[in-house]
Parts: C-alpha cells; sequence; structure tokens
C-alpha cells in the first residue's frame, strides 16, 4: 500500500458526495461557463436581438431591458428605439428621448444620432440647435449619418445661415465614410448648382455611386437627369428604368412619373453595360 | 536553606536535550496541521454541500436538457441514417447518461454543514492525535487512518460523541504509548515531524486545487450575488429552463414531422 495514497484515503472518505464525481465537475463547468454569459450583459442583449429579429418586440423589450439594468449601452439605445418605433410599448418620443440620453452618455454614437433626429422634430417640438449638437457628438465618433446630418442642416440653414459651401464639406467627409446619404447629397448640390458650378456630368456620377448603396432618392435623381437629358442624352426608357427601381425603395413619386412614361408606351431598360 | 541534592536533579544529557527540542517543534507541527486540516475538511464539506445544491437545482436542468439533445439527436439519426448523424446521436446519448448519473447518484451530504465550535475543536484535537502521519509503523498507521477516516464522517454529520470516543479510544490503544529510550524517540519524533510537514505540504496544494475546482468559482459567485440579494443559482436555473423548453418544442416539432409521413 502506497504511504502518500493511504493518508489521502484516510481523510477522502468523509465525502461521500465525492467531489470528483464523474460528471459532476463537467457540470459545474457548464454553469460556469454558461454563468458568464447570463450575468453578462452581452448575453441579454443578444436575446433581445434574436426577437428583434423574429419581431417579437414584446421579447425584445424584456430581454434588453435586462441587459439595459446592467448598463449595456446598447441595449440601453435598443429599449429606447422601441419606444420611439412604439415596439412592445406605446409610443412614447419622451421615454426614447430619456433612454437615448443614457446610451449617449455612454457614448453611444448611434443614440446621439437618433437624440439629433428627434430633436430635429420627431415626435417632439423641433430644437435644431439640439439636434446640430447631437449630431455633432455622434459625427465626432464618426457616425457618417449623422455628418450627412450636418450637411443637411446647413444646406438648408435650420437653426442656422445657410451655408452650401460647409454643407459640401459635412457631406464629403459622411461620402468618405461611405455613406449614401453624402453621396446623394453631393449630387443634388451640383444638380442644383447650390455653393458648387452646376455640373450634370459630377451630379450623375455622385447619384450613381448613391444608387450602388440603394439609395432611391438616388435612382430618382439619376431618372430625372436621362428624362430631361440632362448631361446625358435624353433616354425616357432608362429613365423609367430608374424610376422603376426608385419607386421599389418606395419612392411614390417616381412611381408616378414611371406611370405616365409606361401611358406614353415607354419600354423601361437598362442602361447599355448594365445588366438588367 | 537546604541543600540541594545532586542525585534528584539529573541533567539532561545532549541526547535528551535535543528530544525535547524536537517535541516541542512536534508539537507545533501536530497543532498546525490541526489547524490546516480542519479548515480543508470544512472547505470541502462547504464545497460539498454547495454541489449538493448545484446539482439538485442547476444540474439537473442540464441533465434534462441533455436528454431532450439526445432524443433529438437519435431522431435525426433514424431518419437521415447518415454515419455522422448516428455517431453525433450516440455522443449525444452519452452526454445524457453521464449528466444524469451525475446528478442522480445517490447523495447523503447535509443541506447544510454549520460545524459548532465545540466539533471543530474536538476535530482539531483528533487530527493532532490520530493522524495518519504520525504512524511510527504500518499497523499503527492503518489503526489511525481507520480512525481518521471515521472521525471525518462523524465531523461531517456533527456527531462530537463518536469523536470523542475515537479520542479515548485512541488514547488507551497500546501504539499511543510508546516508551523505548531516548535514541528510538528522537528517531521516531524526527521521522514524524518530516511526515507531518509532507503533509502539511499535502494539504495546502488539496486547499489550492479546491479552491481552484470550478464549483469553488461557482460557489464564490453565488456567495457574492447572495450578498447583493440575488439567487444566482435560480437565475441560472431560469436560463436552463428556457433552453430545456427550447430543446422539448425542437423535439416535438420533429418528432410530429415525423409521424405524418
Amino acid at each position: 500500500m502506497n504511504d502518500k495514497d493511504g493518508s489521502k484515503a484516510a481523510l477522502v472518505p468523509s465525502q461521500p458526495t465525492a467531489l470528483s464525481r464523474a460528471g459532476a465537475s463537467s457540470l459545474a463547468n457548464r454553469g460556469l461557463h454558461d454563468l458568464v454569459e447570463v450575468e453578462g450583459a452581452d448575453y441579454w442583449r443578444k436575446k433581445g436581438d434574436e426577437f428583434w429579429e423574429h419581431r417579437n418586440y414584446a421579447e425584445a423589450m424584456r430581454w434588453w431591458r435586462l441587459a439595459a439594468d446592467k448598463g449595456d449601452a446598447k441595449a440601453i439605445y435598443a429599449v429606447g428605439h422601441l419606444y420611439r418605433c412604439g415596439h412592445g410599448v406605446a409610443q412614447d418620443y419622451a421615454a426614447a428621448i430619456r433612454w437615448y440620453h443614457k446610451a449617449a452618455d455612454k457614448g453611444h454614437a448611434l443614440a446621439m444620432r437618433s437624440l439629433g433626429f428627434l430633436y430635429y422634430g420627431e415626435g417632439v417640438k423641433q430644437d435644431c440647435a439640439e439636434a446640430m449638437h447631437w449630431f455633432r457628438m455622434a459625427a465626432d465618433q464618426g457616425d457618417a449619418l449623422a455628418m450627412a446630418s450636418i450637411g443637411w442642416l446647413y444646406a438648408r440653414g435650420d437653426g442656422l445661415q445657410r451655408d452650401y459651401i460647409e454643407a459640401m464639406r459635412w457631406y464629403r467627409m459622411a461620402a468618405d465614410e461611405g455613406d449614401a446619404r453624402g453621396m446623394y447629397s453631393i449630387g443634388y448640390l451640383y444638380y442644383n448648382g447650390h455653393g458648387v458650378k452646376r455640373n450634370n456630368a459630377e451630379a450623375m456620377r455622385w447619384y450613381h455611386l448613391a444608387a450602388e448603396k440603394a439609395d432611391g432618392m438616388a435612382m430618382l435623381g439619376i431618372g430625372r437627369l436621362y428624362h430631361y437629358g440632362h448631361g446625358v442624352a435624353q433616354e425616357l426608357g432608362v429613365a423609367a428604368y430608374w424610376y422603376d427601381r426608385a419607386a421599389k425603395q418606395g419612392y411614390t413619386e417616381a412611381g408616378k412619373t414611371l406611370a405616365k412614361l409606361l401611358e406614353m408606351g415607354v419600354q423601361p431598360h437598362a442602361p447599355e453595360g448594365e445588366d438588367q | 536553606m537546604i541543600p540541594m541534592s545532586t542525585e534528584i536533579v539529573r541533567r539532561l544529557t545532549p541526547e535528551e536535550e535535543e528530544l525535547e527540542k524536537k517535541r516541542a517543534e512536534l508539537v507545533q507541527f501536530e497543532n498546525a496541521l490541526a489547524e490546516r486540516e480542519l479548515y480543508l475538511t470544512n472547505l470541502r464539506a462547504e464545497i460539498s454541500v454547495f454541489q449538493s445544491r448545484y446539482l439538485g437545482r442547476v444540474g439537473v436542468l442540464y441533465a434534462e436538457l441533455d436528454e431532450w439533445n439526445a432524443k433529438i439527436a437519435e431522431l435525426k439519426a433514424k431518419t437521415e441514417g447518415t454515419p455522422e448523424a448516428r455517431d453525433a446521436a450516440s455522443k449525444a446519448r452519452s452526454q445524457a447518461e453521464e449528466s444524469s448519473s451525475a446528478v442522480g447518484a445517490e447523495d447523503i451530504t447535509p443541506m447544510e454543514f454549520n460545524p459548532s465550535p465545540e466539533l471543530k475543536s474536538l476535530y482539531r484535537e483528533v487530527a493532532k492525535r490520530v493522524h495518519p502521519d504520525l504512524a511510527v509503523d504500518q499497523a499503527d498507521r492503518d489503526k489511525r487512518e481507520r480512525l481518521m477516516a471515521e472521525a471525518n464522517l462523524a465531523y461531517q454529520r456533527g456527531d462530537a460523541d463518536t469523536l470523542k470516543r475515537i479520542l479515548e479510544e485512541y488514547a488507551s490503544s497500546p501504539e499511543s504509548v510508546r516508551g523505548t529510550g531516548t535514541a528510538a524517540d528522537l528517531v521516531r519524533v524526527i521521522r514524524q515531524i518530516s511526515q507531518l510537514r509532507r503533509r502539511l505540504v499535502q494539504v495546502e496544494e488539496e486547499i489550492a486545487s479546491l479552491n481552484s475546482s470550478d464549483i469553488a468559482k461557482l460557489k464564490v459567485r453565488a456567495e457574492e450575488a447572495d450578498a447583493k440579494g440575488r439567487d444566482l443559482l435560480a437565475e441560472m436555473a431560469g436560463d436552463i429552463r428556457d433552453r430545456v423548453d427550447a430543446a422539448r418544442r425542437r423535439y416535438e416539432h420533429s418528432s410530429a414531422g415525423l409521424e405524418k409521413p
């Protein structure tokens, strides 16, 4: 009999549960592993995300609230978003703003941008200065849509002196970040000659870049350029093709114009060199 | 003034002096070891109790989850019949069996473990006197091991009487009174010290390894949660229950699909 094992054996039999019992330690390991997830706000938030995907908003709210209570900025933002949309709860913009503020305090760029949209007049009284403040905060975090929105405020002169040069500068920053709205807006400034010399070719180029990113307004813009022969030879078929695409993005104006062209017997067709 | 008799005050020989020193050292080691043995035993008992609770509240749900997953995998193996599906099914089945046996084993650990100070001090005394590493020969060691195992069981069920009996039994056993002359005593004490020293290292290792086990970590987390008024095991159970429900629904869906050809 081995001495060492002998003395151990003398002390171990007091443990009838046998801590080393097969399976028990692997169950403990699983528990510990899952616990990290149970405790991590990430886990709750992802559960909320799953329900959101399946449009089960009440459940999404339930899990996001849990994650939000643990201080998870993404979940806090998401709860605000549900209030904003009225998904799973009664629509409540005041609550949305409260939640967005909490997430923004944690540096959540999307929450900052959303605050910008709400203060711009979505659901609450318009406050352009406040909207600008939040767009700038989000833009500082690299949020491209916030940059494009700042450009928009400058282009419209909302709450400040209209400034197309400044608008162009912000649109370009947004476009550099790959934002379709920024690209479209650059095209728009070129098309209208706002702050730049009117340039239909540049407008076409930027609209195409935005359209590649599924921007419906850009599609409508391209349709117009072909429709009226601005910067390109007039091609009603191609115009109809682009109006059709814009209409499919939900732009009813494009749909109406398309209907008129179709009445005239125009056959929509893709521009040469493009499929469909 | 009464003259001292030189016959009565016998000076200690160097060997005897050394023996006295070593005996004092041995006592220190006995005390230190008894303390750590007590700590280890308490720790193990507390973790055992927690493990029982964990297996009873959370482990059973894992076992249930594994059972549904095994059924799903077996159903899939039946319908698909591919070697991969059959392999997955047999793996899922053995996982389910492992989990089920882990939570189903007969468990006599009490759900609470709160030793009284008296019980602790009795155990400390037993560990000091009866510890197998004090053994002088194999027969002595066997006896000590038997008594120590008995003491451990008694301690865990809070049985002070048995601990007292063990102390008496060992004190009156012939092995415990072994006078053999200074030289032999010295050798024995030195050997005992080295045995205790080794065991002390072993105890520290066992404590460290227990503390680093997953179940001990879970226990710490549960205690932290408890301090904040949360029931961690309930939270964990709730989460796994959701997964069990999902697995059951999945199984019912697939088996319903199977019945309608």
